[in-house]
């Protein structure tokens, strides 16, 4: 509210005995509706003579503020003499006179502080009434989500989180612009929808030669499968009509306006999956009726023996496949046609000239997808409640956004899970209502997935459309609205998902169309921490926006290249970040953590304000700051040599608990083994070594470390004694150069060595262990047969060897 | 002749006076002795062919079996052999071979072999010299064996009831190991001599003296006795001092019977750490 400050003059003040509330000239009680609905009425803020003023003329029945045209006045806060309540008035204009006329009459009134006319309030509506959206946190996150990652913590050592109110920012877009319109289709490429679902039929499109369609064996019978409903739930739920969830486009039932309409393209029954060819085949249906978005949330097998994790091997041979070519000029012709004719002009009516192709980005945790990686595709990453990557979730440079994927472990059926879900942040929706022989369904349940953020872009991409689309507009422009409207600032670039979906950022800024760019950033800070470079500015105005929307932060290495950048035009070597202001208002501090720096290494910073139609502000003061020194990885603890007791015996050694970097880089590690002779198997995962013995003899494990730029390496001795009946051993045999002999324990020894003939050629007392062997020089020795006589721990041992 | 002789002898002192390096010889059981009557007597008798010219014997041959270094190797040979002369001329032949424990982890058992073949001539009644020409392979692995060729050269004299022999022994080029250069063979200078002496009619002893200098540089002796009884039943002992050369230190005792044409022997090792309980038997004819 805009607020109107009064120095006003003082009315007399004549003395007077005092009334609570005095009603100068009384009304009749439909006066007074009448007033109240065509007059003006105002709160001032009197000094306290003025307010004993007020006080006595109503006592003398005068009528102080007659002269400024005031019918009626009387206090606030009728009982109120604390803190000042008693000097607040409400007072009521004649008929005739105007808002504009009572302020200027206010402002000219002596005594009176401050003036605010009431404004009108109305209920939030923006929040619907289905009585599951308050376990929706992906759509509007109050922060009463608790989240317990207990079980996926323990189960898979990712760092518990926190909910950060991470959402999809969608309640201003339902308040202020749109619910969705049922001129947006969206086709969803998955199992089949429920189109019967309660909560989604109305919003629908119906099987049939021109609607939903089966693409496993090609008719028109949609079976309702989970995964499905709950991605289509998710874009499409009818909303606002009292029953279950609530979708991010599902219009508002209440106030009759539909949402979005789902176009179910079925790739998967219960039994069976669409092959590859007709999966594009389901891709181009949508495009061919009359889906703007085209939404996918399934790909391709990485974990090649489904054992639930992709080792290296596996990811190598992933790494390898591409997007097939008939399913790339499926997703061509979508993003070519959708909302076109055939010779792709946009069609009328159609909101939008050309589709757009979501993909989730999969849920395996590595950094490759082949059909994400096809650069047309919208890939989606998946993040959790505390804006933080979802553990399960695919990442990569490839990966264009992030949204709502949730966390947790499994899926729960029903209301009896709905807390327990709720609490470790999955995504609530629909489910379908059919029943199976495995599974009992109930209408609505918690999944998690790159397949359950997916959807929530094409819900935003939907809302966008349905707000900005029409003649003209293409879905290039739309993708940039998404894109550059979602938030950078929650982004890690070690595994990057992509910025976090806006959807009110996104909108405004497709809807905001300003001349006067912001001012530029006057004053930040920068302060290096290891590799990282913490920036902090202060929110600059902006003439026509009141603020800035947001800032684009160019850095780099090279100051010569930065110079030479400005935001519209980036030279190689410089990097761009863009941080939407967001509630912040003009003159607020923010903050920005940029990772993945390199080391000892001179950065330049420039920033620069923009607005929501894009203005930039001149170029800030550029500055430098320098990251500190590297330190290498180091040693926990030097680890003692591994004595393994006969063949077949194994040991698991936590390769990535060995090693400690005070610069807390994240550490990659590598492990070979060196032996004589095939002593050990090794199966390395990059975090553990599993070594097996083979046969008895001496290998080495040779473990490094590495931050990315520094490496520290251990060899960790390995001994397998092959007879377990024998304490003293020699080795390698044959042997050329050295001969190690070792005994299990350290005590004194006696070591003896003849030739074939008897002639002793090597003979010493001495103390020494498994760890800690004899070494004899064989290397004066002429090759032949020789005897190793061991005398330890009263015992005597002979040997055979053979020098070469 | 004499000339000869001290020429071959003053050479063959140049060459193991130069003979330092390195300190292990290869195939070093081409010094070993097969002969139970010998290694009984501390391993005194000079395996030469050089002394056949003078030795009256026309024809002998035998077999023998030896245990050596039981505590450590277990290594058996088995020997066969056989000599003769005829006129002024003496020849023999000769075969052993040796296997010893499997290698420690592995399933393979090394193998010695060692033939040889010499020929001798007596220049005068008094004086003989011979040659005798050597074969020796170790397989020491399935893929990875050894072999050389070496020759004795000996000067032999017998006066009456004593006797020498002089020579070099085990002379050859040299072994490559596959790792670290090339070894000697264990070639040495020997002297040897022994005296007969009866006692009685129905006592006969003798003894007999040694002494070898390895190219390696380090000397070794052996001393033995032996006694006849009616010359059917023999009793020797001796004592061999190998110092740091091929063949270590030991202690040895044995018996001999001969009954008719055929002749028995038998050794015992003792005293001697590294070839404790080491013992040989042998069974032969002599005409």
């Amino acid at each position: 509210m805009k607020r109107i400050l009064l120095i006003a003059c003082l009315l007399a003040a004549a003395a007077c005995s005092v009334n609570e509330e005095r009603v100068v000239a009384p009304r009749e009680e439909k006066e007074t509706t009448e007033q109240e609905n065509t007059t003006v009425s105002a709160i001032i803020e009197v000094d306290e003579n003025f307010a004993a003023g007020l006080e006595a003329a109503t006592k003398s029945g005068e009528s102080p503020l007659e002269g400024l045209g005031a019918v009626h006045y009387e206090r606030v806060f009728p009982y109120a003499r604390k803190a000042g309540l008693h000097l607040y008035y409400k007072v009521v204009f004649d008929e005739g006179v105007t808002r504009t006329k009572a302020g200027e009459m206010l402002v000219a009134a002596d005594g009176i502080v401050n003036a605010e006319f009431p404004r009108k309030i109305k209920k939030r509506s923006a929040i619907p009434n289905d009585p599951y959206f308050k376990w929706q946190w992906d759509l509007y996150n109050d922060m009463s989500l608790k989240l317990d990652c207990t079980q996926s913590s323990s189960r898979y050592g990712i760092t518990k989180f926190t909910n950060q109110g991470a959402d999809m920012n969608l309640l201003d877009v339902w308040e202020k612009y749109t619910v969705g319109s049922s001129d947006v289709i969206v086709s969803v490429v998955d199992g089949g929808v429920d189109l019967k679902h309660p909560d989604l039929a109305a919003n629908c499109i119906p099987a049939g030669f021109e609607g939903s369609k089966d693409f496993v064996k090609n008719g028109y019978t949609i079976l309702a499968d989970s995964h499905g409903t709950h991605v289509a739930g998710t874009i499409a739920a009818v909303r606002n009509n009292g029953i279950g969830v609530a979708g991010i486009a599902g219009g508002d039932y209440a106030n009759g306006i539909p949402g979005v309409k789902i176009l179910s393209c079925q790739i998967f029954t219960d039994d069976d999956g669409a092959s590859d060819s007709n999966t594009a085949a389901a891709v181009k249906w949508g495009a061919d009726h009359g889906a703007l978005i085209c939404q996918n949330s399934w790909g391709y097998y990485a974990d090649e023996d489904e054992d639930g994790e992709v080792d290296a091997k596996e990811l190598q041979e992933f790494k390898k496949e591409t997007i097939p070519s008939f399913l790339s000029k499926a997703i061509d012709y979508f993003i070519k046609y959708a909302g076109c004719d055939n010779n792709g002009n946009q069609l009328p009516g159609s909101l939008m000239k050309g589709g757009i192709v979501c993909f989730a980005a999969g849920n395996e945790a590595i950094d490759y997808d082949p059909i994400c990686a096809y650069e047309p595709v919208l890939a989606v990453g998946a993040g959790t409640a505390g804006y933080t990557r979802a553990y399960y979730s695919n990442y990569g440079s490839w990966v264009d956004i992030c949204a709502p994927g949730g966390d947790g472990l499994g899926s729960g059926f029903g209301p009896e899970y709905d807390e327990q879900e709720y609490s470790r942040g999955q995504i609530f929706n629909l489910y379908a209502t059919r029943k199976t022989d495995d599974y009992d369904y109930t209408d609505y349940g918690y999944m998690s997935g790159t397949s359950m953020a997916c959807p929530h872009v094409s819900g935003a991409l939907a809302l966008i459309i349905s707000y900005l689309g029409g003649p003209g507009f293409t879905n290039t422009e739309c993708k940039r609205l998404l894109l550059e409207g979602a938030d950078g600032s929650h982004t890690n670039s070690s595994q990057y998902v992509g910025p976090w979906v806006d959807v009110t950022a996104s909108i405004e800024l497709g809807a905001t169309h300003s001349d006067i760019a912001p001012d530029k950033v006057a004053d930040y800070t920068l302060s290096a921490v290891r590799k990282t470079v913490d920036l902090a500015w202060k929110v600059p105005a902006d003439k026509d926006d009141a603020k800035a929307f947001g800032i684009r932060i160019l850095y780099g290495s090279d100051e010569t290249a930065l110079r030479a950048s400005s935001p519209g035009s980036i030279k190689s070597g410089v990097i761009s970040r863009d941080v939407k202001v967001g509630s912040n208002a003009a003159g607020a501090t923010m903050n920005l953590n940029i990772d993945c720096l390199q080391y000892s290494t001179d950065y330049f910073f420039v920033l620069y304000a923009y607005d929501r139609s894009g203005n930039y502000s001149e170029a800030s003061e550029l500055k430098k700051v320098r990251t500190p020194d590297n330190h290498a990885p180091a040693v926990r603890q030097e680890p003692e040599g591994i004595l393994l007791y006969g063949t077949g015996s194994g040991e698991t050694v936590p390769v990535a608990s060995l090693f400690t970097d005070q610069d807390g880089d994240e550490l990659s590690f590598e492990c070979t083994s060196k032996e004589a002779g095939d002593v050990i198997s090794l199966n390395f995962d990059g975090r553990s070594a599993k070594i097996t013995a083979r046969k008895g003899g001496a290998a080495e494990l040779r473990i490094t470390a590495s931050d990315g730029d520094k490496s520290t390496g251990i060899v960790i001795p390995v001994l397998v004694k092959g007879d377990l009946s024998d304490l003293a051993e020699t080795y390698p045999n044959p042997v050329t150069t050295d001969l190690v002999i070792r005994t299990e324990k350290s005590a004194e020894t006696y070591v003896r060595i003849v030739n074939s003939t008897g002639k002793t050629v090597y003979e010493k007392t001495s103390e020494f262990s498994g760890f800690d062997p004899l070494i004899v020089n064989m290397t004066g020795l002429a090759p032949g047969r020789y005897s190793v006589t061991i005398r330890y721990g009263g015992n005597t041992y002979h040997k055979t060897i053979v020098k070469v | 002749m004499k000339k000869i002789s001290l020429t071959l002898l003053a050479g063959i002192l140049c060459l193991a006076a130069s003979a330092q390096e390195p300190v292990s010889e290869a195939l070093p059981f081409m010094q070993m002795d097969f002969n139970p009557s010998s290694i009984a007597m501390g391993s005194t008798r000079i395996p030469s062919a050089a002394i056949l010219p003078l030795s009256g014997t026309k024809l002998a041959a035998g077999v023998a079996y030896e245990s050596y270094m039981p505590e450590l190797s277990g290594t058996q040979y088995v020997s066969g052999g056989a000599a003769g002369t005829y006129g002024k001329f003496g020849a023999s032949i000769g075969f052993t071979r040796g296997t010893g424990d499997e290698i420690t982890g592995e399933r393979f058992t090394p193998s010695e072999i060692l033939v040889n073949a010499g020929l001798s001539y007596a220049v005068t009644p008094m004086i003989a010299a011979g040659v005798n020409v050597k074969y020796a392979k170790e397989q020491l692995l399935s893929n990875y064996s050894n072999n050389a060729v070496a020759a004795d050269v000996f000067v032999a004299g017998k006066l009456d009831t004593f006797d020498f022999a002089a020579g070099v022994s085990s002379l050859g080029g040299q072994v490559e190991s596959e790792s670290t250069g090339k070894f000697n063979l264990p070639s040495a200078v020997t002297l040897g001599c022994g005296y007969l002496y009866d006692l009685n009619d129905e006592i006969c002893l003798s003894a007999r003296l040694r002494g070898d200098y390895y190219f390696s540089g380090n000397p070794a002796a052996g001393l033995g006795i032996e006694g006849w009884y009616k010359g059917m039943f023999a009793v020797r002992a001796g004592y061999h001092y190998g110092g740091e050369s091929v063949i270590p230190n030991f202690a040895s005792a044995g018996l001999g019977a001969r009954i008719g044409e055929f002749t028995f022997d038998a050794a015992y090792i003792f005293a001697s750490e590294a070839l404790m309980n080491s013992f040989s038997i042998c069974a032969g004819v002599r005409f």
